[in-house]
């Protein structure tokens, strides 16, 4: 019981600082391969090629004077991105980083996980499903038009995208027969499940970024025509937690597509270990995400709409009914 | 098990205690988004109970179901409606006349239930272990697309027939 708690303690704050990290170096990673992609240098005066970049940038937010709009509802706007960036972190507690055995140190097996719940990724989507009043009551409690208009647009994307997000997954689970992440890792040893269930995976990625609020999906905080959107009266540190939890909900809907459909820890040929090859698969989907956005203009927000609800949601009931089929067919 | 189940009881009694505040926080507060929002908390203090009685579906689909699509809507929509306006309910005596007449009988009627019949606790078919052998989902799944195939498919029906007569009622007001 207490080896629990405090190995489970110790994991938490292993993945706070890991994630606190990636955020940082994400930051840089995107405007670094931003700059290469538009023919510039990106950031590199700060530290060698740029490394201590993040922390100026947070310095810099830390020390800037916090400022608010007078009308503002005092407490929803301290405890709106509070609560965007505890859903943020929360939801990396199911994501299994290597396997399929455990880690041995001083004698104790420590899984490599915080929690393989059978609920497995819908703790995922429940996650989701409360990060989104986080962003909704930033832009409520600013008492800003912009910031009302950035929040709503905003939920509804994320609520609309939820259902294909969901649903796209629902053929993985169809296949490996099981909730449970480490089970459907396990399940891809021989064939990564993005090669069979590829409609699926494009159907993900694409719901993925518009979860994230992700360019060419950020209506929500189109500058031209919402300033910011739902964080346009926050500034300083408080922005920084808006920030810090759009970074690491990209991280997090990379690191569920590499388990879901790249094979999570397992790599060709048995080289390198299996936290490695799970690094390594999650920034080759971070930097797809960081491509599509120096590369795709937005969407038009009725296209938005359009493309989940028209076209998103269909083709993933029919990849779901598709694959209940065809497994039923083999398995008979 | 000793130090889990004392764990549990701390546990269930922290959420408990929240879950009374929030309850009163629905009627109590004056604006009406603060009135929403504690219904939210109030839903997430069940869903978390559920996860106490090792219902980690129920525990999800509460959250998902509950807190991500109804409430968000509520929310949404007071938020749409009066951004600003604090909404001072006169609170006549006709209300609290009401209000204590069905606390005191829905009370009493709890109180008759739990004193004259012992809660039976004898194990049914879903003991711990079975759901453990079969997992959470599977239980429920099974469960409902066997023993319960009829009611989840008129439930599914008239939920089908409610988004209809939504979308009929919507398009014939913009024409």
């Amino acid at each position: 019981m207490t080896e629990v708690v405090v190995v489970t303690l110790i994991k938490t704050a292993i993945i706070l600082f890991a994630l606190l990290t990636a955020f940082a170096y994400l930051t840089l990673f995107e405007r670094v391969v931003q700059a290469r992609l538009q023919a510039r240098l990106g950031p590199n005066r700060v530290g060698p090629f740029g490394l201590l970049q993040p922390a100026a940038d947070g310095v810099k937010l830390l020390f800037k004077e916090t400022s608010g709009p007078a009308t503002r509802d005092r407490f929803l706007y301290l405890a709106a991105p509070v609560l965007s960036l505890a859903v943020a972190f929360t939801a990396f507690t199911i994501v299994p980083v290597s396997g399929p055995t455990d880690l041995v140190v001083l004698g104790h097996r420590i899984s490599w996980y915080v929690t393989n719940t059978n609920v497995g990724v819908l703790f995922y989507f429940a996650l989701t499903s409360l990060g989104v009043y986080g962003i909704f009551l930033a832009g409520y409690a600013s008492n800003s038009k912009y910031s009302l208009l950035g929040g709503l647009r905003s939920s509804a994307q994320m609520i609309s995208y939820e259902m294909s997000l969901g649903l796209s997954l629902v053929p993985v689970f169809i296949v490996a027969g099981s909730f449970r992440l480490v089970d459907i890792v396990n399940a891809q040893r021989t064939w990564w499940f993005a090669l069979p269930l590829l409609p699926a995976f494009i159907i993900y990625m694409i719901a993925g970024i518009a979860e994230t609020n992700r360019a060419p999906f950020d209506l929500p905080e189109a500058d031209t025509e919402l300033v910011a959107g739902y964080h346009t009266e926050y500034g300083g540190m408080k922005f920084a937690l808006f920030f810090m939890a759009e970074y690491i909900n990209m991280v997090i809907v990379s690191s569920i597509a590499t388990v879901m459909f790249l094979g999570g820890w397992w790599g060709p040929f048995g080289i390198l270990p299996g936290p490695w090859w799970f690094l390594l698969k999650v920034v080759a989907v971070l930097f797809v995400y960081v491509w599509l956005r120096a590369t795709l203009p937005r969407l038009r927000y009725d296209r938005l709409m359009q493309l989940g609800w028209k076209s998103l949601l269909p083709l993933s009931l029919a990849m779901m009914m598709a694959t209940a089929v065809v497994v039923v067919a083999v398995q008979r | 098990m000793g130090g889990l189940g004392a764990a549990m009881v701390i546990l269930f009694a922290f959420v408990a205690a929240s879950m009374l505040v929030s309850a009163v926080g629905v009627v109590a507060f004056r604006r009406p988004i603060y009135n929403a929002l504690a219904l939210v908390a109030n839903m997430l203090g069940l869903a978390v109970l559920f996860l106490l009685l090792n219902a980690q579906f129920l525990f999800v689909a509460q959250i998902i179901v509950y807190t991500g699509a109804v409430m968000v809507l509520f929310v949404f929509i007071i938020a749409l409606l009066n951004p600003r306006a604090d909404i001072r309910l006169q609170r006549p005596g006709a209300e609290w006349g009401f209000g204590i007449v069905f606390g005191v009988v829905f009370a009493a009627l709890l109180l008759i239930i739990l004193s004259t019949r012992a809660l039976p606790g004898k194990p049914g078919p879903y003991t711990p272990e079975a759901i453990d052998a079969a997992g959470n989902v599977q239980t429920i799944g099974r469960a409902l697309y066997t023993t319960f195939l009829f009611p989840v498919e008129v439930a599914s029906v008239l939920l089908l027939v409610a988004a209809v007569g939504a979308v009929y009622l919507a398009r014939r007001r913009i024409h």
